[in-house]
């Protein structure tokens, strides 16, 4: 996350941005700010204005998903089950993917226990599960393609689907999760940190 | 003499490649290391041999045997090194081929996708030839893909490695047995212009044809000249284990593969299969090993160690600790030989080197005594000569020349006086 800038706006665009907090979109002035520049940037991008080089990559957080802070994101799907797959955070630091191991097809997992590994050609990390439940599915192309993690985080990338184990458990933990909101600002916090071991 | 001088070329190497059967540049590698120049140092080793990752995870490390640093305490870690860069290379990205134009037509078919048909296969098509690798079992890889437990060495770092060789235009046909679904006289048919037989060791139920075949002590195994890999039916190679009585290591049966490549090159090209031959000479030009100072080894020589479990957070430090860590074990590299052709160093070699004004030389032999690479001599003349393979372009010869007969290529004087002075107060 890069550091805070001032910028001066004229007047009648604050009277403007005044009416559209109105909506209860935004909460302040600053946020609207932040978002008309961001979305500029990302216009500019697509146009081709910024050479490749100095284009920073935004980070894609679809917003109907809810996430763990250890990067994986659930999905309520049709049937009932949770779908379970790692962020665009995640990814972006799984270029090198090798392998994708899970816990076997009917296990229970707990939430927030590891379900399975990740593996690249150097390291190891851990799933975790964002639901308690059974494992009921898993993404069988990831088998031979694991890049399509890399590819496509948010739709043919999923990893596996968690059956819950009832509906008054599921809709606490649910609860628990991160929103769209709380993830961005959980991921922003995590990239302007660097943790020594 | 003569005509051994004609048949053999004498090549210098350090102790390490000159110990490996595929004879990788493992001392360029190293320095380009030490620079932290992981690409480039990987694409060093693929220069030589096509595994760099297989090999730094299972390879017996003939090199490590030979390291001139046991001299002083233990060998360099040469094997961690490469496994350290060729994970470093696909930890930052899918790694990917690129197709090599073709510049001949005649095809080449390799029986067995092992090390030692892989290898050939990759030297052949580097060379712009057409090959089709003819498998026995659904997936490539041989002895390294079935034999080797999968803590020793990952599934996915066999497919991974074959999977570039594929990138490069080698065609693997799995699932076809030779002698059953495809034999000598129905690939002649097909076109093919020589063949290379790798299958590894021999099964009783093998159906060979029975003119290539020998006994020795008990075992029946596949005639081929070791020297020219020939056997007795014209155009048809044969190679690593299939040849011995006794299995070998990968990094033997890479060393064959290359070693076939350039023989059916040479067969296809209409050359003496006989000449060129490469006679291969240790070099190390340190002489006081007591001098030198010690420094632990930071690997530990063990196959299988378990990988580093972190999370997303930790990736980025991670990764430059462990290329610090490599780094650190490649300045433990004596770089003991003559100057290789390493990538990095071709710039120093091609234009720094020291050069001689007959004139002026009167043969004090000053500068053949300070040389610390024993890179001078004098000739039957008296004139001092400088042996280029030995010599790594210090300038400390020109520096103490007293009668100004030496110049450098590239340094001026002054410099050169900086760095003498500097050596000896070092």
């Amino acid at each position: 996350m890069s550091e805070w800038k001032t910028v001066s706006i004229r007047q009648e665009l604050i009277k403007e941005i005044e009416k559209a907090r109105k909506t209860g979109r935004y909460r302040s002035t600053s946020e609207f700010v932040s978002e008309a520049i961001r979305l500029r940037l990302e216009e500019l991008m697509r146009v081709g204005g910024i050479p490749v080089e100095k284009r920073k990559r935004y980070l894609e957080v679809p917003e109907q998903l809810l996430y763990t802070p250890k990067h994986t994101w659930a999905q309520i799907t049709p049937e009932g089950n949770i779908r379970v797959g790692l962020s665009d955070y995640a990814q972006g630091h799984l270029e090198g993917i090798a392998y994708i191991y899970t816990e076997l097809m009917g296990k229970e997992v707990k939430k927030m226990e590891p379900f399975g590994v990740a593996e690249t050609w150097m390291f190891m990390f851990d799933l975790y599960a964002p639901v308690s439940g059974k494992i009921v599915k898993f993404n069988e192309n990831l088998r031979n393609e694991p890049h399509l993690i890399n590819e496509k985080p948010y739709d043919e990338g999923w990893i596996v689907e968690i059956k819950p184990k009832n509906s008054l458990t599921l809709e606490q933990e649910l609860k628990d999760l991160l929103s769209l909101r709380q993830y961005k600002k959980w991921t922003s916090k995590l990239e302007g940190r660097i943790r020594v071991k | 003499m003569a005509t051994k001088n004609s048949l053999y070329v004498k090549r210098k190497l350090p102790p390490c490649s000159a110990a490996c059967p595929a004879h990788v540049n493992v001392q360029g590698y190293v320095s380009l290391i030490q620079k932290g120049e992981f690409r480039e140092a990987v694409e060093l080793i693929r220069k030589d041999m096509p595994f760099p990752a297989i090999c730094g995870r299972v390879c017996f490390a003939p090199c490590e045997k030979a390291c001139a640093r046991k001299n002083v305490d233990q060998a360099v870690a040469i094997r961690s090194l490469k496994r350290t860069v060729a994970d470093v290379e696909r930890e930052q990205g899918r790694v990917r081929g690129e197709p090599i134009p073709r510049r001949y037509d005649k095809k080449i078919a390799i029986i067995g996708a092992g090390p030692a048909g892989l290898a050939a296969a990759y030297d052949l098509v580097k060379l712009g030839y057409p090959v089709t690798v003819f498998e026995r079992m659904p997936e490539a890889g041989g002895m390294v893909r079935y034999r080797i437990p999968d803590a020793l060495l990952e599934r996915f770092v066999v497919a991974n490695e074959i999977a570039y060789i594929q990138d490069l235009g080698v065609e693997i046909r799995c699932n076809v047995e030779f002698g059953k679904d495809t034999n000598l006289d129905t690939l002649r048919n097909e076109g093919y212009a020589a063949t290379f037989i790798a299958i590894g060791k021999l099964s009783e139920t093998s159906s060979l044809p029975p003119e290539l075949l020998s006994e020795e002590s008990g075992t029946s195994i596949i005639l081929a000249s070791p020297i020219t890999l020939e056997t007795r039916i014209r155009g048809v190679f044969a190679g690593g284990d299939a040849t011995k009585t006794k299995p070998a290591g990968i990094i033997e049966a890479v060393g064959a593969g290359k070693h076939a490549a350039v023989q059916i090159h040479r067969y296809l090209s209409s050359q003496d299969l006989r000449a060129g031959r490469e006679e291969i000479e240790e070099t190390v030009w340190i002489k006081n090993w007591e001098i030198l100072d010690k420094k632990p080894r930071r690997y530990i020589a063990k196959k299988g160690e378990p990988k580093l479990r972190i999370s997303f957070e930790e990736v980025v430090e991670a990764l430059e600790k462990v290329k610090q860590k490599a780094r650190f074990e490649a300045f433990r590299c004596l770089a003991c030989g003559p100057c290789t052709e390493c990538l990095a160093e071709i710039g120093l070699c091609e234009t720094d080197k020291p050069l001689i004004d007959e004139n002026l030389c009167t043969g004090c032999n000053i500068c053949a005594s300070i040389c610390p690479f024993g890179a001078i001599s004098k000739d039957e003349k008296g004139v001092a000569q400088v042996d280029e393979e030995l010599c790594k372009g210090c300038g400390i010869c020109a520096a103490h020349c007293p009668e100004n007969a030496i110049t450098m290529e590239r340094l001026t004087n002054e410099q050169i006086m900086i760095y003498a002075l500097a050596g000896f107060r070092g």
